[in-house]
């Protein structure tokens, strides 16, 4: 056990969970008072609701609808293609419009 | 420029007595040829010396690897170096970019299209990472770093005291990624590190613009290191499904697709919202 999964193990044993993507290994399934956001390797519930109209070609994959990506917090950070100043700028302030959720 | 940041929900939850929680800082450089940006919950004094220490660690990968202009890298990729006669350092990143070319069975690759050596994305990732541990050794805990779209980051935005209910230090730090449908629009957003010390990356790599069929529009992958998921999702992008799945399995990464025809399609580590 590494120290990554030594902090998951003691931390989901307490109840808690971290609140960001982390990696590493799978920590226990998200108890009932586990924020929305789920960890690496646990499926969230309400999955089965994603729309299945394509069967997705790799066996890692599961369709998924945007509102299942979406949250209402602000984001501070941002990743994509193209990532100039006007751009930066510009989907900074998309992000703050909650019209986008 | 300008920046989404401070949360006053975080501000009000501080109890009487405590010391201020620095508020959100962020600045922003050119270098590489993109935008790189500095976000951290620090005294803005003591941001502008973190963000020397990472202008330093961006220079200096200028410098190291000739990026730019008449630089080595420019000159490979443009075919008018050849790799064999280039600095030892690029032939060592060459090596490094092999051995993941070795690892996506192909589907990541150090050459253009045309068959010009293009280390620009290692590169990058390169100096990211450099940056990510800069600010280690600074001994500072929460930050983010992000350069050309690829984001590293430790520990939260807004930090707090541990306590026995919350021991991750505070709120994650949340990343948006943009449509790539709409560029001033995201398809998604997540919640990234909350410990500090360990780092969470997130990279985007899109079909746009390459002058051949990928297997995705878009892809996202979430890992633990920048240099491991910026190539990944370079990989997946051109090798489909199957470098995903071996992605996933080996490497333990999440990734988001964003098919040609709009359809979302993610790996079961990806953060979904559950439903309110």
């Amino acid at each position: 056990m590494n120290i990554r999964q030594a902090i998951f193990a003691s931390v989901a044993s307490a109840g808690v969970l971290a609140s960001g993507w982390l990696g590493g290994t799978a920590p226990a399934a998200p108890s009932a008072s586990a924020p929305t956001t789920h960890r690496l390797g646990s499926a969230p519930t309400g999955t089965s609701t994603a729309t299945q109209r394509l069967a997705p070609a790799s066996a890692a994959l599961t369709t998924v609808r945007r509102g299942q990506l979406r949250g209402t917090e602000p984001v501070q950070l941002l990743s994509g293609p193209g990532y100039t100043a006007a751009a930066y700028d510009l989907t900074q302030q998309a992000a703050l419009d909650t019209s986008l959720a | 420029m300008s920046m989404a940041g401070t949360d006053p929900q975080w501000v009000s939850d501080e109890e009487p007595g405590d010391p201020p929680v620095p508020r959100l800082a962020n600045r922003a450089f050119e270098a590489l040829g993109t935008v790189v940006s500095i976000s951290a919950p620090m005294d803005p004094d003591e941001l502008d010396a973190a963000v020397q220490t990472v202008r330093r660690v961006f220079a200096e990968t200028e410098e190291y690897f000739g990026v730019g202009g008449r630089g080595s890298v420019e000159g490979l990729r443009r075919g008018e170096i050849e790799l064999r006669y280039s600095h030892h350092r690029l032939r060592a990143l060459y090596e490094q970019a092999i051995s993941w070319r070795n690892a996506t069975e192909g589907a990541f690759s150090p050459h253009t299209p045309t068959g010009p050596v293009d280390l620009r994305g290692l590169v990058k990732g390169w100096a990211i990472a450099h940056a990510g541990q800069a600010l280690m050794d600074l001994e500072l805990p929460h930050w983010s770093v992000t350069a050309g779209g690829d984001v590293l980051c430790s520990g939260s935005p807004f930090p707090a005291e541990p306590t026995g209910s919350d021991p991750f230090y505070g709120r994650h730090w949340r990343a948006g990624i943009t449509d790539p449908f709409d560029p001033s629009a995201l398809v998604a957003d997540v919640p990234l590190a909350g410990t500090p010390g360990f780092t969470a990356a997130l990279a985007t790599s899109s079909g746009h613009g390459y002058g051949r069929s990928n297997a995705y529009l878009q892809v996202s992958v979430l890992a633990e290191d920048i240099v491991t998921a910026d190539v990944l999702s370079k990989a997946i992008l051109a090798g489909g499904s199957s470098t995903l799945d071996s992605a996933v399995r080996e490497f333990g990464v999440a990734v988001l697709v964003s098919g040609h025809d709009g359809e979302l399609l993610a790996s079961a580590g990806w953060p979904l919202q559950l439903p309110a």
